[in-house]
């Protein structure tokens, strides 16, 4: 996949980012939600316009999915997938997102 | 304007001991009637929940300025249960909220403080008062045909055409020989002598009561209802004697049903004594424990009182809807004696400070856009109509019925009273909610699809070593 490369296949229309800290009052579900909330207005879309999505959860419990996005944004019926792999969860979500699509 | 009560609640649980089956237990002499006993996911806070839900039915809970709790069985040594009663109850924050505790005249010691902490500030016009206990006696000693369970509240409050005044109190201190419970050791309550704490308990009562009259002028003729503490029958009717009482003046409707259940008792005798009020009735409460508190009530309006009678359960709505424990064992198991190896369950005390609202003060989302309640409220996004930013917190109902369940065999790991319903409620104005069923005999014939459920505020697990509370439901009780 890499010797193809992925220019001009894949960009990035939009970003953002929470706010770090202790933050007592809010739950990983409310951070996701700011996260896209935030990033969608970066890309000037419309949440229903989302047809997919990749979550990087490290999180203490097994047995969570992609449906956890689904379920905080309630883009029902669209495909979610999670992607673990401790602290880089995140970034390999987002790889594995540009080079199957 | 007079200090007084405005209304009163009560709580007894679900199960009722037959003195009978302690006495085959142990090869006691056989003693008769039933105590109460709380389940294992019971303690003095629920209870003292069940209370105040019961005491403020048809009344804002916003409107009342302090709440205090009294019991000398705390479930915390250092955290005080006060702010988790009044958060659960749904009362403001700026509030005065204070536990009283180590002996059993905590309830009629926090009383008379409530009289005067309203008598004294101008911006405090009403406390709310609950009273619990849930004494675990040593198994085969004589407490534990006695030491029993329950809640009571009385609303205190300073307004016009307050049905119950409070027109004086008198106290005496006792350093007395016991009962005892160190708090560094003792799993049980203790005593030297019985015969010297009969004694002293004797002197305090009748000294107290003696000087209440005395002091208001009034002889123990001109009293009507005598609801003081006792925690045997025998005890009862020496201080009805000694206190020269009329016949049918002092209270004892509590003992051989429900048993002596400690600081909340002296509100419970009043509160069954309330069922037929008279006219300007004169009214005699006294509390026990190192010393005795008296208050001197009256009736100012009997009809007002009625009233209070028929919007709630009450004393004897509860003592009504009780059940009999058919089992000894199952109260040993209930009060968890049996020390087993449990599962131990996570918690986090962030978590549940952040979801305060959903998982104490019972409240859900309702969409602005759609208008479809919700639960939990941790989203941004309706369900429904997937409107983001669109939900404001709503107060949920606490009747609902059954849309579905599953008996969870392995709920836990605690194998205590399994299998546990997880129901599925659609409470009444909307909202479904996930909950586990407490109360529940032969769960495998009697949960029905449909069937009426009321919410009631329980013991969850204590995982993490700290106490985590969540409602539960149950078959209905008959909470209004």
């Amino acid at each position: 996949m890499v010797r193809h490369g992925i220019r001009d296949k894949v960009a990035i229309i939009g970003c953002d980012m929470t706010k770090y800290g202790e933050l007592w009052d809010k739950s990983q579900y409310d951070l996701l939600f700011e996260a896209v909330q935030s990033a969608t207005k970066d890309a000037r879309i419309n949440k229903d316009e989302i047809d997919a999505s990749w979550v990087g959860i490290f999180y203490f419990f097994t047995g969570l999915s992609g449906a956890m996005v689904e379920d905080i944004l309630k883009l029902d019926g669209k495909p979610a997938t999670r992607v673990e792999n401790y602290c880089a969860s995140g970034m390999d979500a987002f790889r594995k997102k540009v080079y199957i699509s | 304007m007079p200090i007084g009560i405005k209304s009163y609640g009560a709580y007894l649980p679900k199960y009722m001991l037959p003195r009978e089956s302690i006495g085959k237990a142990w090869d006691f002499p056989v003693v008769p009637g039933t105590k109460a006993v709380a389940m294992e996911d019971e303690d003095s806070l629920t209870m003292s929940v069940e209370a105040g839900l019961d005491c403020l039915e048809g009344i804002n809970p916003k409107t009342v300025d302090g709440l205090f709790f009294a019991s000398t069985t705390q479930v915390y040594t250092e955290k005080d249960s006060a702010s988790l009663i009044a958060t659960v109850l749904d009362m403001r924050e700026d509030i005065l909220t204070a536990d009283f505790s180590d002996s059993t005249k905590a309830g009629t010691t926090a009383l008379t403080r409530a009289v005067d902490t309203i008598k004294a500030n101008e911006d405090i016009k009403s406390i709310l008062v609950v009273a619990a206990d849930t004494r675990i006696p040593e198994p085969s000693t004589m407490w534990e045909f006695g030491f029993a369970d329950g809640a009571a509240a009385l609303l205190v409050a300073d307004e016009e055409n307050i049905p119950i005044s409070i027109d004086d109190y008198y106290s005496v201190s006792a350093n007395t020989t016991g009962p005892w419970k160190r708090a560094d050791k003792d799993e049980f309550i203790r005593t030297f002598e019985v015969k010297m704490d009969a004694m002293f308990y004797t002197q305090s009562m009748t000294k107290a009561m003696s000087e209440l009259l005395k002091r208001n002028g009034l002889k123990p003729e001109d009293i009507n209802i005598a609801a003081y503490y006792y925690n045997n029958p025998r005890m009862h009717s020496t201080i009805s004697k000694i206190m020269k009482f009329g016949q049918g003046v002092a209270q004892n409707s509590i003992f051989f049903q429900v048993g002596d259940t400690g600081t909340p008792m002296p509100f419970m005798l009043l509160i069954a004594s309330l069922r037929r009020p008279k006219q300007d009735d004169k009214i005699i409460m006294a509390g026990f424990g190192d010393g005795a508190d008296a208050i001197l009530m009256q009736v100012k309006d009997k009809d007002g009182v009625r009233q209070i009678g028929k919007g709630r359960m009450g004393f004897v709505g509860h003592q009504k809807s009780m059940a009999i424990l058919k089992n000894y064992n199952k109260f040993i198991e209930f009060k968890e004696l049996l020390n087993k190896d449990r599962y131990k369950r996570k918690s986090s005390a962030v978590t549940l400070w952040r979801d305060t609202a959903s998982v104490y003060k019972w409240y859900g989302l309702k969409c602005k856009n759609c208008g479809t309640v919700q639960y939990p409220d941790l989203m941004r996004t309706c369900s429904f109509c997937r409107a983001d930013d669109q939900l404001e917190h709503v107060k949920l109902s606490k009747k609902g019925t059954i849309f579905t369940f599953t008996l969870d065999h392995l709920v836990g790991g605690a194998y205590l009273n399994t299998p546990v319903p997880r129901c599925v409620i659609d409470l009444e104005g909307g909202g479904r909610v996930l909950v586990n069923m407490t109360e529940i005999e032969k769960p495998e014939e009697n949960v029905k699809i449909g069937m009426e459920v009321e919410m009631t505020f329980r013991k969850e697990h204590e995982g993490a070593e700290f106490k985590n509370y969540y409602w539960k439901c149950r078959p209905v009780r008959g909470r209004p």
